[in-house]
């Protein structure tokens, strides 16, 4: 029993270091597709056989390896704790106007923990790394794809990353609680999804749709 | 003329002329000493006896110093002046010479100029010459372009002269031609005349015509407002009929459903013809129950009959038995004749036994008849028994398929029940999900009202079960009673089961009950269906919600980090508009400022002025530096050229043309092109191929371009001074 616990809680952190690595790819893609920073701050990295634009800026880079991804982990890591209390994860990136504030999309990501299956007798199927990885490409591929039916972002803008978490969650001092950024005249498209044998990530952007 | 004297003098020497100083002093005090009282002329003519001294002071310091006698001294004196008035003329003498060598020069720089302006007047006047030759060269050959066409336009008059006398003879005839064709033409203006009257009285006919037609038109024209009208009339009907067939299509849709919908209706039609069927089946079971029933009774009583005939029957034999032992008794007694009175009695004995006997024989005739009829109708019975077991047979198929329609039932209450629980843990969750308030109420609602109708449907399912139940035990005492029937033949208790009558009862009851409850299930059926739909609809709409970022806010909150970038994006945003909004009203300020004129700050007015000045000042500055350039530019070009003897212009960059003072014409220039490192090359031109000589010598032999161009300017001014000789 305490040998399967260790080998779950050994995966569980490998499926949180691949969801949070998903994450750093996926936000940095939708920054440069979104245009959201200039394409000068990017620059070309291989990542699961793709050429994914990394962001070259210090200040964006710490923001997001060192406030963002750890915290990231550690929630995608505490996740089974919070699942018995029944929370539901979320992250969202938010794209807003910098003038205004106001939303014009939504990147919301899903973090469905594959755990009550695990739980119940079935041991959990033990996925490929390459699988897992080319069903990453599909969902980094369809981020890429979203910009030819997304409208243009005009106006200067910037973004945030919104955490779903459970009520009772004590977060760090430099968090505080958010809105959650609805758009009210939104259109929604459903993105593809990946999943480790741990975790499963469910994309979904919704954006302001104006006529 | 003194000073230039004391000039060339003075300049060997300073010292000398401090001794000489001492000694013209010294000679001075010695002459006032010897004469006091001579006159003014000596002492006027000292200055010039000093001069003299000075220019000629080796020889008379020695005559001076000895004092003589005054003859010496008056000798000396005109001497002196002899010598003064010598050397005054000596002067002159040297000034005019100085004066005509200075007029020698300046006539010879003339004669220089005057070279020069007639060499150039001469290239001018040669030029001139050129150019009036040229001219005089046009002019003749204007002159004989002009005779040519002068030639031409006297040959072309003669040939219009020509022409004008034709044309004057075509004109001439013409006439005579119109004169002719005036008189036609007026035959046929007549003739035009008439036809105008005629035409007129057409065009009379016409006009009449004319309104007829403007009539047609004015209706033509009410007609084609009429068409108007129907094409907009069709242009509706067009839209009308767009919406019909949308209309249409959303018909079809509806008759797709309708279709389902009727489908779904031809089965529950069949089901309520299968559920009529089996009701008449079941009325007709319970009359042939009922008839069962009767024929059992009448049986029972006619089994009775038999028994009580076969009983009689049995004593029947008997009584023939004591019969036939009387008989033998009486036969005995006959044939004894012993006592008479006994067989008197014995005979009456006889008498009631043989009437008793005809009596019984007759009740054993009817009681055969009787067993006859109940022997035939207990075969009837047999085969009413054997249609009623089949009857029965059939019932208990119906039964048994009732009985799975039954559970088929129960099995969909269950469905409905775990439905209702799932679209309460739906809405449940729902209600938990949801964070907008309106739709909440609404859903709350409908959540009761569901709740509600399947409380009702779940109720109604216990009592059709409890139903079910008791039909099932009805089927099973009539089951027994079946075999009660197909078994030994017994009378039925009234104990064991009730009457016909209420078993028909309660059958007709519970018919009447599963009729409302097929009917309730199917109003059910329908309420699920709808309710089936309504919650996908909330499903999908959940799920939208869900895209769009709903969450619940009982057990869900939303973090984000305090300096994300969106904050701080915004935050310089702000302070951007702030500071932009602050330098507006500023400026703003400063407009109205300046457009009421008066309240401009004196700094600022100061600033601008000074500004104003130093701009006015540095483009004075350049202004005079151009001139400036420009003026010393031209001095340092009139100083080369009259210094070197050669104008320099600079064609194109870094290409210098030399011409020299000398040169015969304009175009005997050279060319020198300057190379980055700073050195010069010389480039041909027509006078450069001339030099070949200078050129070979001070070019490429000696290699020094100044050499080269001396060179030549010698060359060319002795060739110009040769030529002026």
């Amino acid at each position: 029993m305490t040998s399967t616990k260790q080998l779950n809680k050994i995966t569980l952190k490998g499926s949180a270091a691949i969801v949070s690595e998903f994450f750093f790819y996926g936000i940095n893609n939708i920054l440069y597709q979104r245009g959201v920073y200039p394409p000068e701050m990017f620059k070309q990295e291989k990542k699961y056989g793709l050429t994914i634009l990394v962001t070259t800026d210090e200040g964006l880079l710490t923001y997001l390896k060192d406030n963002i991804l750890p915290q990231l982990t550690a929630i995608v890591c505490n996740l089974t704790e919070w699942l018995e209390k029944g929370a539901v994860r979320r992250l969202v990136v938010v794209i807003r106007e910098s003038e205004t504030n106001e939303t014009l999309e939504r990147w919301q990501f899903e973090i469905q923990s594959d755990e009550e299956q695990k739980n119940s007798n079935n041991p959990p199927k033990p996925k490929d790394v390459n699988t897992i990885n080319s069903e990453i490409r599909a969902v980094i591929r369809q981020i890429t794809a979203t910009v030819t039916f997304l409208p243009l972002l005009e106006t200067p803008c910037s973004f945030d990353l919104l955490f779903y978490t459970d009520k009772n969650l004590e977060a760090p001092s430099q968090w505080e609680d958010s809105s959650a950024c609805l758009i009210t005249n939104s259109e929604e498209v459903k993105l593809r999804s990946f999943s480790t044998s741990v975790h499963r990530v469910d994309g979904a952007v919704s954006y302001k749709f104006s006529m | 003329m003194d000073e230039d004297k004391l000039s060339v003098y003075y300049t060997p020497d300073n010292t000398k002329v401090m001794r000489i100083m001492g000694d013209f002093t010294n000679f001075l005090n010695t002459q006032r000493r010897a004469a006091a009282n001579r006159s003014s002329p000596f002492l006027s003519s000292i200055p010039f006896n000093i001069a003299k001294d000075e220019t000629l002071q080796e020889t008379s310091t020695e005559v001076v110093k000895p004092e003589t006698a005054l003859s010496n001294v008056e000798m000396m004196l005109k001497i002196k002046n002899m010598e003064a008035e010598f050397e005054s003329v000596k002067k002159a003498q040297v000034k005019a010479n100085i004066e005509l060598e200075s007029k020698v020069n300046q006539f010879f720089s003339e004669n220089c100029h005057l070279k020069e302006k007639c060499d150039d007047l001469q290239f001018k006047v040669k030029q001139l010459t050129s150019k009036s030759l040229e001219l005089i060269d046009e002019t003749k050959s204007a002159k004989k372009e002009k005779n040519d066409e002068i030639s031409k336009w006297e040959s072309s008059y003669s040939q219009l002269h020509k022409v004008k006398q034709e044309a004057d003879d075509r004109v001439a005839n013409d006439l005579a031609m119109n004169a002719n064709k005036n008189s036609q033409l007026q035959e046929e203006n007549m003739n035009l005349k008439s036809h105008v009257n005629i035409l007129e009285l057409r065009l009379e006919e016409m006009s009449s015509h004319m309104e007829h037609f403007t009539n047609k038109i004015n209706e033509a024209q009410e007609a084609t407002h009429l068409h108007q009208q129907r094409e907009t009339q069709i242009q509706e009907l067009k839209r009308e009929l767009r919406e019909l067939t949308s209309r249409l299509s959303e018909a079809e849709d509806a008759e797709k459903m309708a279709k389902i919908f009727k489908e779904d209706l031809s089965r529950l039609r069949q089901l309520e013809i299968e559920y009529k069927r089996l009701v008449e089946e079941n009325h007709k079971l319970r009359e042939n129950q009922e008839n069962a029933f009767l024929l059992n009774e009448k049986l029972l009583l006619a089994e009775s009959k038999l028994d009580r005939a076969e009983e009689r029957c049995a004593k029947m034999d008997n009584l023939e038995a004591t019969n036939n032992n009387l008989l033998a008794r009486l036969k005995s007694l006959d044939n004894n004749q012993s006592v008479t009175s006994k067989y008197n009695e014995l005979s009456s004995q006889v008498l009631e036994l043989r009437h008793m006997i005809e009596f019984l024989e007759e009740r054993n005739a009817t009681l055969e008849s009787e067993h006859v009829i109940l022997s035939k109708k207990y075969m009837s019975e047999k085969q009413e028994k054997t249609v009623l077991d089949a009857k029965l047979a059939e019932q208990q198929e119906s039964s048994s398929s009732l009985s799975a329609q039954l559970i088929r039932l129960r099995k969909k209450a269950g469905l409905l029940a775990h439905e209702r629980d799932s679209i309460r843990s739906i809405l449940q969750s729902y209600d938990a999900e949801l964070t907008s308030t309106s739709h909440t109420t609404q859903l709350s609602r409908r959540l009761q009202n569901s709740e509600d109708a399947n409380r009702k449907l779940y109720f109604r399912i216990e009592q059709l079960e409890n139903e079910l139940q008791k039909s099932e035990e009805q089927k099973l005492f009539h089951k027994l009673r079946a075999k009660q029937l197909g078994g030994p033949e017994v009378y039925p208790s009234a104990v064991v089961c009730p009457t016909p009558s209420q078993c028909m009862k309660s059958e007709n009851a519970n018919d009447s009950e599963l009729e409302t409850l097929k009917v309730k299930i199917e109003e059910y059926e329908k309420e699920r269906i709808t309710m089936h739909d309504k919650i996908e609809h909330l499903e999908t709409w959940i799920e939208q919600g869900r895209i769009k970022g709903d969450y619940n806010p009982e057990n869900t909150k939303v973090l984000h980090f305090a300096m994300n970038p969106s904050a701080l994006a915004h935050q310089k945003s702000k302070q951007d508009v702030a500071q932009l909004k602050a330098d507006n009203t500023e400026l703003r300020k400063k407009i109205t400022e300046l457009q009421q004129g008066h309240e401009v700050s004196i700094s600022e007015v100061e600033i601008s002025r000074t500004a104003k000045e130093q701009i006015a000042r540095a483009e004075l500055r350049n202004q005079r530096l151009k001139e400036i350039f420009s003026k010393k530019i031209q001095e340092y070009r009139q100083a080369c050229y009259s210094l070197t003897g050669y104008r320099i212009d600079t064609s194109t960059d870094s290409r210098f043309k030399l011409l020299s003072m000398y040169a015969e014409s304009e175009s005997d220039c050279l060319l020198f092109e300057m190379k980055p490192d700073g050195t010069m090359q010389m480039l041909e031109t027509e006078f450069s191929k001339s030099l070949e000589d200078l050129i070979s010598l001070h070019l490429h032999h000696q290699n020094s371009i100044p050499m080269f161009l001396s060179a030549l300017s010698i060359s060319l001014f002795s060739q110009q001074t040769m030529m002026l000789e």
